[in-house]
């Protein structure tokens, strides 16, 4: 049982809601018969960004990036390997004003009531609900864990949700795979909403649906964002996404952030030669549109063996020397604008 | 979906949708059938369906079945089925009695016949059975599948031998699902320390050989003990046997289902482990448990059977299907007695049903991926 | 080469699955043709039937399906007494076993698919689940990645296991993967999902084949990768005179690939345009307001998304007229939901199935 540790932080800002500094998620590689520690498959390396109220922080970047083990150790889905996630919360004092926490210091029992604070909505819409519940039983779930509501109380409370996010109350009592894939994510999102949070972290939420459920679904969180004032920490990997919904967006590459700063700030004057490979290389849904794309040779790198100094040199086009050596600094460059490359001060990128 | 789609569907639940590809094969419905009629023939109303009671002995002994006909020796066609009472022959040469069947002695049979009284239930007193033949009716008795050496009625001590076979296999196969399941499921979801132990230990078990195995656990069930204890005793030497079985398969799906996305949504809402292993991963076990264990009561049976064929589970005065054999399996019985064999069939009938049963389960409880 | 020839002419082909609840029209008419060295985008949702048309085409609609009305006539060119002759076989009446249709898959039209096991089922039931246990073109995981490539192309041409050999190394080179004398000897798990599929399309074109049909393709695999699959595809593709058949839910990828784009709605085909054309001037309303739902980079953000209003319909509960009528914005009631829509030309080689272009 850890004892109440006073957490020396003060916010950079008034409205900052989440700050997260120096996150490791390191999962370790055993290897023989005594299961030896010989290496870690570095997740997550030492990242750090904040997140404001009511705002929405796009967390972007390709396969092993690792943007979801991000999101997850947040909430401590993961155990945390090092570093700090502060939290504005207000579920420490009995009269419910802020205090200024420390995720990573607390332990389940302490993180319990913060939970009702911070949700989460998952990819899968089919893996997501348990099929054997009815959608009453998903949504209610939350509520009944942490002992508020039951009987008719939760029942319109329920309804309450279900008919915000577009669906009828009276299919409570139907179970998920009634439901098509749109519909199931917004049982979900229902879910999340059941206790009032301030921060949802969504996890690819609408990576597996079609294009128009996709635009459906952006449009509600986006209105929910809006009614609720609502912050997200958005992990996807379509960039156009992301940015249509992201305030600021944060390219991660090999378990580091590359770049973060205001959404259009990032797609007009990138930095990181990463972002501007990146960007160039997501096809664009115009045919006109014709530009030299940038290709990055070879592999995305591996987490368990990544490249000295700078994880994204052996890809990189303006590699120096130096780049091969020491690993970058992560630096505000311009305001709100933070880089991690040797090289951005002199570079001239393109952006979309 | 429309409107229309919505308003003609009922809601389904998991169940009911496993219930509606169940009623789809037909061989399992079979099973089904079958298994209840044991039940309910066997353990519930034993004392209607037979005609005799346990150990009502007479001096009929070893006398052969007495096959209901419908058409006696000159002919005649009866509506009411009847059986020939015996004729006592002594072979002169062996100085040994036997029964033949007696085309001069006609007993009727009759249903709903009055016969010894029982409690039905244990509460209701009655004294119908199934059938019988008329009381009145001098020496009348109807052995249907003869008697064995103390004059007992072989189908009455079938019906209630199934009713403690079947049943320790049920209770058996409860007691494993409980030890079984909860340890699997702990097992898989807690990971670590706690699973390698529970995995050791269930390993350790398996490895040992069966038949030995009961028999020493069964040995240690004292022999003064009344036949209830002992009834329970087995049981519970049963389960203790098979449980590694079920637990590694539990803890199998429990791992499969740990890393669900609904499972991980749980613990983000703070959900405990207890509330995520009762209410998330062991309901999504639970058609598979079923399956499990459904298939697994034929083992039981047999094991109970063989137990007590080698005289180390059921004894006398207790009757079930395992004490049956031995009583009846010997090579004298099978020269003189074929008759007393008779149990193998029921035995073989419930374990092909549990088996069409259990594989109908399996198959409608199949990979429901939840579209 | 300005002159179009015919490779593969579909003509109204339905395509019906035959499921507990009733029957599903996977594919209901659809009429489109393809010529030799061209790309053509086929483009729609799930459960539009975009990939069980490229299944009918190479005869491999799997079970409980088939192929219940329509032609697929193939243009096979082949060598005749030295002379080169056209020969038009209809695949869908090919024995499904037979030689000809197997010599026709991969040794003529190869074909790749979405790497890993997709949701793509297209029908949503609530009954039997349609099995896409089609592993044909999957590699083997107990055999090295170049054996697998050297036995296919020994199947399909008439070369001794060295030079099969040989050919697989100098695919994998032209596919762009490292090191491709050692990246022959491993094993399938060893590569990584991009290199896997790198080898997909190295086996699917060292059989030199006149067309690719490629089946999502890049969906599973990271943007970076896809850039550069995409490249050799279009690479590949000058070298050898392809003809690509792209089916995708992408719009960002078929704007970058394709020529010319056929947009399926729920089995039909509901309009089909040179790909400028169909982005900038979109006429049939599924086409206009799905590319007015889909987020582009670069372009504002934070507004709300246009999106289509309702969902896909029930495939046992169709709405009747024209499919798309209960969620199009410029539905006219008394003709949408009575009169089906036919086939009509609206420009150049752009044509729609839409009662707004039809004088009813």
């Amino acid at each position: 049982m850890a004892e109440e540790k006073q957490t020396d932080y003060t916010p950079p800002a008034e409205d900052i809601l989440l700050d997260v500094k120096g996150l490791r998620k390191w999962f370790p590689i055993t290897a023989g018969l005594l299961r030896r520690v010989v290496g870690h498959v570095k997740a997550v390396d030492d990242i750090s960004f904040f997140v404001r109220e009511g705002e929405t922080l796009g967390l972007v970047g390709e396969s092993g990036c690792g943007k979801t083990t991000a999101g997850r150790t947040i909430i401590r889905l993961y155990e945390p390997t090092g570093g700090a996630v502060y939290f504005k919360t207000r579920t420490q004092t009995s009269d419910g004003s802020i205090k200024w926490v420390n995720l990573l210091d607390f332990d389940k029992k302490q993180m319990f009531p913060i939970r009702q604070e911070i949700a989460m909505i998952f990819q899968d819409p089919v893996g997501s609900l348990n099929p054997r519940m009815t959608v009453f039983d998903i949504v209610a779930e939350p509520m009944a864990i942490h002992g508020k509501g039951s009987g008719a109380e939760a029942e319109e409370t329920v309804s309450r949700l279900l008919e915000r996010v577009g669906l009828r109350p009276e299919q409570m009592r139907r179970y998920p795979h009634e439901f098509s894939g749109g519909q199931r994510q917004r049982i979900g999102i229902a879910r999340a909403l059941s206790l009032n949070p301030r921060l949802i972290i969504c996890d690819e939420p609408v990576s597996a649906l079609d294009v128009s459920i996709q635009a459906q679904t952006l449009n509600l969180l986006q209105d929910l964002q809006a009614d609720f004032n609502l912050a997200y920490v958005f992990v996807a990997h379509d960039l156009s996404v992301v940015q249509h919904i992201s305030d600021r967006v944060a390219v991660m590459y090999v378990g580091k952030i590359a770049e973060m700063t205001y959404s259009d700030e990032l797609y007009n004057n990138p930095m990181h030669p990463y972002t501007e490979a990146l960007m160039s290389s997501v096809p664009k849904p115009d045919p006109k549109y014709h530009s030299e794309r940038i290709v990055m040779q070879g592999d995305v790198a591996d987490p368990s063996n990544p490249p000295p100094g700078c994880y994204f040199h052996p890809r990189c086009q303006y590699a120096k020397e130096v780049c091969s050596q020491e690993t970058p600094e992560w630096r505000e460059l311009r305001p709100d604008h933070f880089v991690a490359c040797h090289r951005a001060e002199e570079l001239q990128l393109r952006g979309v | 979906m429309t409107e229309n789609a919505e308003k003609k569907q009922i809601s389904q639940s998991y169940w009911a949708l496993v219930w509606w590809r169940f009623r789809r094969n037909r061989m399992a419905i079979i099973g089904g059938i079958i298994v209840l009629t044991f039940y309910v023939v066997c353990v519930f109303l034993a004392e209607f369906f037979a005609p005799y009671r346990m150990a009502t002995e007479s001096k009929f002994v070893e006398a052969p079945p007495q096959w209901p006909r419908f058409r006696d020796a000159e002919g005649t066609w009866h509506l009411r089925p009847f059986v020939y009472g015996y004729e006592e022959q002594i072979d002169t040469a062996t100085r040994k009695r036997s029964f033949v069947p007696d085309p001069t002695k006609r007993y009727p049979i009759r249903f709903f016949a009055p016969g010894d009284s029982y409690k039905l239930f244990g509460l209701i007193e009655w004294d119908r059975h199934l059938f019988g033949v008329h009381p009145d009716q001098e020496d009348a008795h109807i052995y249907l599948l003869g008697t064995d050496r103390l004059g007992r009625d072989q189908l009455s001590r079938i019906i209630f031998g199934g009713r403690i076979s079947l049943s320790i296999g049920l209770a058996g196969v409860a007691l494993t699902m409980f030890f079984g399941a909860t340890l699997g499921a702990i097992s898989g979801y807690q990971g670590g320390p706690t699973d390698m132990f529970v995995q050791r230990a269930g390993e350790f078990m398996s490895a040992f050989p069966d038949i030995p195995l009961f028999m020493a656990l069964a040995a240690i069930i004292p022999d003064d003990w009344s036949t209830l204890l002992i009834y329970f005793g087995l049981t519970i030497v049963l389960a203790f046997v098979r449980w590694p079985g079920l637990a590694r398969q539990v803890r199998g799906l429990v791992l499969s289902l740990r890393e669900r996305e609904y499972v991980l949504a749980a613990q983000s809402f703070g959900a405990n482990d207890r509330r995520i292993v009762f209410r998330h991963l062991i309901p999504g076990t639970l058609s598979h448990i079923i399956v499990i264990i459904t298939l697994n009561l034929p083992g039981m049976i047999l094991a109970e059977v063989a137990l007590s064929w080698l005289g180390l589970g059921i004894r006398p005065p207790m009757v079930s299907w395992g004490v049956l054999l031995q009583e009846g399996g010997s090579v004298r019985a099978l020269r003189f007695t074929p008759w007393l064999l008779f149990p193998i069939l029921f035995v073989m009938t419930a374990v092909m049903a549990f088996n069409l049963l259990g594989d109908g389960l399996r198959d409608a409880a199949d990979p429901y991926s939840g579209r | 080469m300005t002159e179009k020839t015919l490779l593969v002419e579909i003509k109204d082909l339905k395509v019906e699955f035959d499921v507990r609840d009733g029957i599903v029209k996977a594919v209901d008419g659809a009429t489109f043709e393809i010529n030799r060295g061209q790309t053509l985008g086929v483009i729609g949702e799930s459960g539009c039937g975009k990939s069980m048309t490229a299944r009918a085409i190479m005869n491999m609609v799997p079970k409980p399906g088939k192929v219940v009305s329509g032609e697929v006539l193939y243009h096979r060119c082949i060598k005749s007494n030295g002379s080169e002759v056209t020969d038009i076989v209809n695949t869908v009446e090919l024995d499904p076993d037979g030689d000809l249709i197997r010599r026709i898959r991969g040794g003529e039209i190869g074909m790749i698919f979405q790497e890993p096991m997709s949701s793509l089922t297209p029908v949503y039931t609530s009954g039997s689940h349609i099995n896409e246990a089609l592993f044909l073109h999957r590699l083997v995981p107990v055999r090295t990645v170049g054996g697998q490539m050297a036995a296919e192309i020994q199947k399909y041409r008439h070369v001794t296991k060295e030079e099969a050999h040989e050919i697989a190394v100098d695919m994998l080179r032209r596919v762009g993967i490292p090191k491709p004398e050692q990246r022959v000897k491993s094993y399938p798990h060893q590569l990584s999902g991009g290199q896997r599929q790198r080898v997909m399309i190295a086996i699917a074109l060292s059989c030199q084949p006149v067309m690719l049909i490629a089946d999502e393709p890049t969906t599973a695999l990271d943007v970076s990768i896809e850039a550069q699959i995409l490249d050799i595809m279009r690479e590949l593709q000058e070298t050898v005179d392809m003809a690509i058949l792209f089916i995708t839910h992408n719009l960002g990828v078929v704007a970058e690939m394709a020529e010319e784009i056929c947009v399926m709605y729920m089995g039909k085909i509901v309009e089909r345009a040179p790909v400028v054309e169909l982005f900038y001037e979109p006429q049939h309303p599924y086409a206009r307001d799905l590319l007015k739902s889909i987020p582009h980079v670069g372009r504002k953000s934070r507004e709300r998304l246009a999106s289509i209003k309702g969902m896909v319909p029930d495939p046992f509960n169709l709405p009747s007229g024209c499919l798309f009528h209960p969620r199009c914005t410029e539905y006219m009631p008394g003709k949408c939901d009575r009169i089906e829509p036919g086939w009509t030309q609206v420009a150049e080689n752009h044509w729609a199935s839409c009662l707004l272009y039809e004088d009813v």
